[in-house]
């Protein structure tokens, strides 16, 4: 099989709406000066924004506004070798399908002297899913300008990853470990991130002014006219911190 | 076998009471699986005392039967067993008579449970036949008059624990001269029935109050043991149609079959032990339990489950039976007070109200310990009645709920074969005929409604017959409801009950408004079952006859949805209202709770009972609709403009709707066949062999990213170490690559047992002085963080390692000559201070009956011991690290201005304290706590250190301006011994207020640290393991009764510091402590330690270290000489390090004791201080040390007096 040469993946957009998927090897062994490993250590930093989703603080990823959904996932050895037959991996023992090994778990802090063989050269892998809008050059710019840091310091933890800094080394990178998104469904391909939140807004504004002007047992306000005209000057469109530079969209407002 | 013969029944079909009437009132008894081990020592106690009492020993009979009054009434405060940390090894096997007693409820046969309990009594030395069981019942009268005069003042007079103790005997005595003796068992019921029928027979049990209830129920479920019937009280469907209504009474036996119900939550088959891999196949939502599933399921705000009701949706609840049976006759009326009088009963007994709660504890607690079981909860669940004008029960013609509208109308039918689905039943089909539920739906070894069987539970019997059941306690705010009808329609009856109706979807009478929509239709008693009988898309598709938004429409949406409809998400609804009679017509309160007890059986909650509740009753959108809103009756509204419901053809909506349904308690419980029981009670663990298993039990969930300190890693290092005959150091190699200059590089030795890890902290030099290990990492990281400084904690003695053994002398002696400085009054001054601060916390947080132990104890009295006794208050500001690590940032110019709008961030009510607390936190956390070395939290540490050495600076700078005062506080004890001590060490006065500025840090960063974290573990462990400290502290604070054989230790005294330590024994706030090896060196126990490496103390596993120079029986919380229990030496506790090398913790008898102790006797004046149900009864936590435990208490004691 030949292979050709920057055989780039590209993104698959659908509507709007763009996919990407990067598949990054993360570095082997431990960090110095710690009693961890770097995988470890991406995993403490992927909690961290993770118990800061679930608990509903505000984390960097909000200020890229275009971010539909983002998830990211470390695949160990233990995982990609099921069913696997490689020299130095350790197997469960299988009586009834031979073929279908399961490794057993592999452990990097190994006893002292404990007579086995060396861990085999094996490696971890972080996958990143992330859908966004627009166009993947245009979001990777977005990151590098609003989460530099915090993306530099996740992927500073596996191979090559030159920094965020430096654009265009940052891009080559990304373009390397893309890979390609067999499916990319949408279930709404015209609707943006802020766009979604507008409609929101708007529906929530709707009801206050419904509640307004109108009441379940007939009652009418007389100055609808009026009420109405502010309903639509203060909902059609926003001049500013919609949403905020933290990319808060904040209610009430 | 057919369905109908492994269904519980009760459960398939609604119960029925011996004369074919529906069973309109039930009991709900929530229980606790006793282990083993606990009825073995109830029983070892009573051998005590039978052979004292035999042996006219008076002395040793009063001792025993007090102790036994105490077992007795706080089941485990004597018989504690836990449970390894982070280990889910089985040491608490259940209580065999508990399988027994469940054996005999599904066979009855009174030969196994009949000769465990004869065993149990010979083995305390009661023969069978001896006079306590034979007067239990002769003559047969008796026995209620134990009930009856059992004389309450007594309880509290431990001078008459003998008596009390003789007759519980007499009143435990029932169980088993009911159980082993035909004839006495029916002397008893005669008792019950005085000749008459079943109806007389509940009606003397109910006049008796929860006592004779409860007897009667055990009665009952003993009795068809010696009635010649096939079928236990617990029976399937079949069984019951067998055991047919009615038939009883002609046979004159007196006595209601209706049959009783059990299932259990998960950690109660956890407490069956069953198999761990069959349980890890139970549904992830069932594993969790009700409680954690709250913000699915919109139990948030009043009906979160940090307000729920008693233990409802803790893990000690192991499940619950019922009970239930007919009470009176159409000849017999009942009183509405002797209803009244079981609510009343029920009541005290949750709550252990005043004596007659305590009574009642008691009582239930012996008649239930032979069925090894404990009754942590009851609810009474009774249709609302009305009272006559003579004061007895009125029932209505039909089934209502409290807000007046008939109920129970609509069911899925589910076909088992014992009859044809009514009309509106089962799901809809071709031409309005009605077609049956699927039993798969509902049962776990049927097909559902597309033909697939159930594979999990993994164990085929497990699901024979089983389903799950789904109980909520939910309230119902009659007032509200009226209120808000009242307000919207003011002055307008029939428009208030059209809105109302408009909400249901019915009626009041039941008719729906479907058929009816501008007024109820009389249907009389509903021959041709047309109040059912109706469908939503077929008759009224938009909504404009029945609301769209309607609580009967969303709950079951008929025909609505031709995808994905109602069909696969049915429950079977088996609820009972609770809190008696209705709320009169026009009253808006009466101080009494109604509402539902809510229970429905499904066989998957996640698609069946919580899909309707999250998505039809919370959510707008689901089977093609969109815009509903949440149920305007039972949704989780808040009375805001968002909370709204459309009318039929109104295009405005009501708005403003506030809960009316609030959920009190709730849990998930899994309530198994006939079989499955059968085998359950034959102890049965249902293992599944691997092969058996899906993909023979592998998932891609196996593998995990290796971490070294990891629970599961130390806990697997510790049972290999503390197994006799294992190594006791476990080796491991850091990961590559290894620069040679990295200090993290070299191996860490792992050792767990007590010897070794004594040795290795006791930091013990050799006879050259040299140091063998060393802290010298603890040096490194306090250097950081202060700019080259040391405290205490990062000093050694000896030569080598740190080599700071001047600076530590001298440390110690700036700071005991200070604190000498401060006077003799010193100690009386500090209990002012933490008197002081308990009272007000109590009196603020009396009213609330809510605590944040930890906080309002804790946290505020070592404060203020801070700023009194230290004289170095916090600053008037507030770090921006409380504002910015929420974020994972160090400073708050990193964060966007919204994102602290977003998160309300509220400035705390204590800013000094917050502040204290942060720098502490972090100080510590990377001096001591930072056993991996991680980079992140270098940089707020050392912001931390540097904030906090600053600051006091500043402090000390404005003390040497004041007037020399050396008792005032310790600070200004520090400023007025400046000469003596510059002079003493030759240096400037700014080499000493270095040293000065070192102290502080260590010693106020310990109190803010250290005593409320160490605390909070504390309370987490008493609170998980249910000891009741209002009970203990008084045992505590009296004399010994248990002598130690070791001779007294400095402790054995001291009942509230063995409590202390023995509780963070379990439960300690350091599970490892590591040294740096200076000198090869061989272990106490043989093992070797190599220079260079590093060593790393499993505190956690050698406070488990069962060695008899250890902790024999480890698994045993023991306070001995205060209570029975292994011995425990004071010195092998490793609170606060290990003693003995010139190491000894400095605080520990000045100050951490001291406060520890008195916070625990504050906490010990809580009653029925309980943990709080739900993430909010989490521990909350900075960096991993806890700053907040949140309980619950429902009255605060006067201040202990010894």
């Amino acid at each position: 099989m030949k292979q050709a040469e920057l055989n780039w993946i590209d993104s698959k957009m659908v509507g709007q709406v763009s996919e990407i998927a990067v598949l990054a090897p993360i570095k082997r062994g431990r960090i110095p000066g710690e009693r961890r490993t770097y995988e470890e250590r991406l995993q403490f930093l992927i909690n961290n924004l993770q118990g800061r989703a679930v608990q509903g603080l505000p984390t960097e990823l909000d200020k890229v506004l275009t971010i539909h959904f983002g998830r990211m996932i470390i695949i160990r050895p233990e995982q990609y070798l099921l069913y696997s037959d490689v020299p130095g991996v350790a197997y469960h023992d299988n009586p009834v399908s031979p073929d279908k090994k399961v490794p057993k778990l592999i452990d990097e802090y190994r006893e002292a002297d404990d007579g086995k063989p060396p861990n085999p050269l094996l490696r971890s892998w972080v996958l990143t899913l992330v859908e966004f809008d627009g166009d993947l050059r245009a979001y990777f710019k977005d990151i590098a300008q609003f989460l530099g840091s915090l993306f530099d310091q996740i992927f500073v933890n596996c191979e090559d990853f030159p920094g965020t800094s430096k654009f265009e080394e940052f891009w080559q990178w990304i373009r390397r470990y893309q890979v390609s998104s067999n499916l990319f469904y949408p279930h709404y391909r015209d609707l943006s991130v802020v766009r979604i939140k507008q409609l929101q807004d708007f529906k929530r504004r709707f009801d206050d002014f419904v509640a307004r002007v109108r009441s379940p047992t007939g009652r009418k306000v007389e100055r609808i006219d009026e009420l109405f005209d502010e309903f639509l000057r203060e909902s059609q469109q926003y001049g500013e911190n919609f949403p905020g530079p933290g990319g808060v969209f904040e209610a009430g407002k | 076998m057919a369905l109908g013969h492994e269904v519980q029944a009760n459960i398939g079909r609604v119960a029925r009471f011996a004369d074919g009437s529906r069973r309109n009132w039930g009991l709900f008894f929530f229980f606790r699986v006793m282990p083993q081990q606990e009825l073995e020592s109830n029983i070892d106690q009573l051998t005590g005392l039978v052979a004292a009492l035999l042996s006219d020993d008076r002395d040793a009979a009063d001792k025993a039967a007090a102790a036994m009054q105490v077992a007795l009434e706080h089941p485990a405060a004597m018989n504690a067993r836990m449970v390894p940390p982070g280990s889910q090894k089985a040491v608490m096997a259940p209580a065999q008579t508990f399988l027994d007693w469940l054996k005999l409820l599904v066979k009855p046969d009174t030969a196994l449970f009949g000769d465990r309990l004869k065993k149990l009594m010979e083995d305390a030395g009661i023969p069978t036949a001896a006079p306590a069981v034979a007067n239990a019942m002769s003559p047969p009268g008796m026995f209620h008059r134990f009930l009856d005069d059992f004389v309450l003042p007594h309880l509290p007079d431990h001078g008459r624990a003998v008596e009390n103790i003789l007759s519980l005997g007499k009143i435990a005595a029932a169980v088993p001269a009911a159980v082993l003796n035909p004839a006495k068992f029916k002397e008893l019921f005669g008792a019950f029935s005085e000749g008459g029928g079943a109806g007389q027979a509940g009606l003397t049990a109910l006049a008796g109050g929860l006592p004779k209830v409860v007897l009667y129920e055990l009665l009952r479920q003993i009795a068809p043991s010696h009635a010649e019937t096939p079928h236990g009280a617990m029976r399937s469907e079949a069984a019951q149609d067998e055991t047919l209504p009615g038939d009883d009474d002609t046979r004159g036996e007196g006595w209601d079959r209706a049959p009783i119900n059990i299932a259990f939550t998960y950690s109660g088959l956890s407490a069956l032990e069953i198999d761990e891999t069959t349980l890890a196949s139970f549904p992830t939502v069932f594993r969790q339990g009700m409680a954690a599933r709250a913000d699915v399921l919109g139990d948030t705000g009043p009906s979160a489950p940090e307000n729920w009701d008693g233990v409802l949706g803790l893990d000690c609840v192991h499940g619950y039976f019922t009970g239930g049976f007919m009470v009176g006759d159409q000849n017999l009326k009942v009183k509405a007070a002797h209803w009244q009088k079981l609510r009343d009963d029920v009541q005290a007994y949750n709550n252990r109200e005043g004596e007659r709660g305590r009574f009642l504890r008691i009582v239930l607690r012996v008649l239930f310990m032979l069925a090894g079981m404990e009754i942590l909860h009851i609810e009474l669940g009774e249709d609302p009645h009305e009272v006559d004008d003579d004061g007895s029960v009125k029932k209505f013609d039909y089934r209502l709920e409290h807000f007046g509208f008939r109920d129970g109308i609509s069911q899925p039918f589910v076909d088992m074969k014992l009859g044809d689905p009514p009309p509106g039943g089962g799901t809809p089909a071709k031409n309005r005929s009605w077609a049956p539920v699927a039993p798969g739906e509902i049962y776990l070894d049927q097909p559902d409604e597309d033909g697939a069987v159930h594979q999990l539970p993994i164990h085929p019997l497990l699901r024979q017959g089983s389903t799950f059941l789904v109980f909520r306690k939910l309230e119902q705010d009659v007032a509200a409801f009226r209120m808000y009808l009242a307000s919207q329609r003011p002055g307008d009856r029939y428009a208030q009950e059209k809105l109302a109706a408009q909400f249901v979807g019915r009626w009041k009478n039941g008719t729906s408004l479907v058929m009816s929509p501008d007024e109820p239709m009389d249907l009389g008693r509903d021959p041709d079952g047309r109040l059912n009988n109706f469908l939503y898309a077929a008759d009224d598709p938009n909504g404009l006859r029945c609301p769209l938004g309607s609580h009967a429409r969303r709950a079951n949406p008929r025909d609505i949805g031709d995808r994905d409809g109602v069909r696969r998400h049915r429950i079977l609804r088996r609820a009972i209202s609770f809190g008696g009679p209705l709320l009169p017509e026009g009253a808006l309160g009466d101080g009494n709770r109604r509402g539902l007890l809510f229970i429905a059986a499904n066989s998957r909650i996640d698609v069946q009972f919580e899909l309707i509740q999250t998505r039809w009753i919370n959510q707008g959108e689901f089977l093609g609709q969109a815009g509903l809103d949440r149920c305007p009756i039972i949704g989780a509204n808040s009375g805001g403009p968002t909370d709204r419901f459309f009318e039929a053809k109104s295009g405005v909506p009501v708005t403003g709707i506030p809960r009316f349904v609030i959920t009190r308690g709730g849990d998930y419980f899994f309530c198994p066949g006939i079989s499955a029981l059968s085998a359950l009670a034959d102890g049965e663990k249902f293992k599944v062999e691997q092969a058996e298993l899906p993909y023979r039990g592998f998932s891609m969930g196996d593998s995990q990213t290796p971490i070294l300190f990891d629970v599961d890693r130390l806990t697997g290092y510790a049972d290999r170490i503390l197994a006799d005959g294992g190594p006791s150091v476990i080796r491991i190699k850091m990961p590559g690559p290894a620069p040679a200059s990295d200090p993290i590089s070299p191996d860490v030795a792992f050792i767990a047992r007590l010897e070794d890890v004594k040795h290795v902290l006791s930091m013990k030099v050799d006879p050259n002085d040299e140091i063998i290990n060393s802290v010298i990492h603890y040096h490194t990281a306090v250097e950081t963080l202060s700019r080259g400084q040391d405290m205490l904690v990062s000093t050694e003695r000896g030569k080598g390692g740190a080599n700071n053994a001047d600076r530590r002398e001298r440390l110690d002696k700036i700071l005991n000559e200070s604190w000498k400085a401060l006077g003799t009054d010193v100690y009386p001054r500090l209990r002012a201070i933490i008197k002081g601060n308990i009272e007000a916390s109590l009196r603020r947080v009396g009213p609330t009956r809510s605590i944040d132990l930890v906080y309002d104890l804790a946290s505020v009295t070592v404060y203020d011991i801070v700023c009194k006794l230290f004289g170095t208050p916090g600053p008037n500001w507030l770090t921006e690290l409380a504002i910015s690590l929420p974020f994972s940032q160090q400073h708050v110019s990193g964060l966007p201005p919204e994102w602290l709008t977003a998160v309300h961030f509220d400035k705390p009510d204590n800013v000094g304290l917050t502040t204290l607390q942060i720098w502490s936190i972090l100080m510590f956390a990377q001096s001591v706590g930072n056993v991996i070395d991680q980079d992140e939290l270098l940089g707020p540490s050392n912001q931390a250190g540097s904030e906090y050495l600053t600051y006091i600076d500043s402090l000390i700078a404005t003390a040497r301006t004041q007037p020399i005062d050396k008792t005032k506080n310790l600070l200004s004890a520090f400023v007025a011994l400046e000469d003596p001590f510059t002079k003493m060490f030759g240096y400037s006065a700014n080499d000493y207020y270095a040293d000065v500025r070192m102290l502080l840090m260590e010693l106020m960063g310990s109190m803010m640290t250290n005593i409320p974290a160490t605390f909070g573990l504390i309370m987490q462990t008493l609170l998980g393991y249910n000891l009741p400290l209002a009970m203990l502290i008084p045992i505590l604070l009296g004399k010994p009764q248990f002598p130690l054989e070791n001779g007294p230790g400095a402790i054995d005294e001291d009942g509230i510091a063995r409590l202390v330590y023995e509780a963070t024994r379990i439960n300690g706030p350091l599970k490892v402590l590591m040294r740096s090896v200076i000198q090869d060196q061989t272990l106490p126990s043989g093992g070797k330690l190599k220079k260079g490496e590093w060593v790393v103390a499993i505190l956690a596993a050698a406070s488990i270290d069962p060695r008899p120079d250890a902790f024999p029986d480890p698994y045993r919380f023991s306070l001995r000489p205060f209570m029975p229990g292994p011995e425990r030496r004071h010195d092998n506790y490793l609170l606060f390090g290990a003693t003995g090398g010139g190491r000894d913790c400095w605080g520990r008898d000045r100050l951490a004791l001291v406060v520890l102790k008195e916070c625990l006797k504050a906490a010990g004046r809580l009653q029925l201080l309980q943990r709080v149900a739900g993430t909010a009864g989490q521990p909350r936590e900075v960096a991993m040390i806890t700053i907040g435990l949140p309980a619950r208490f429902t009255g605060v004691l006067p201040d202990w007096t010894a």
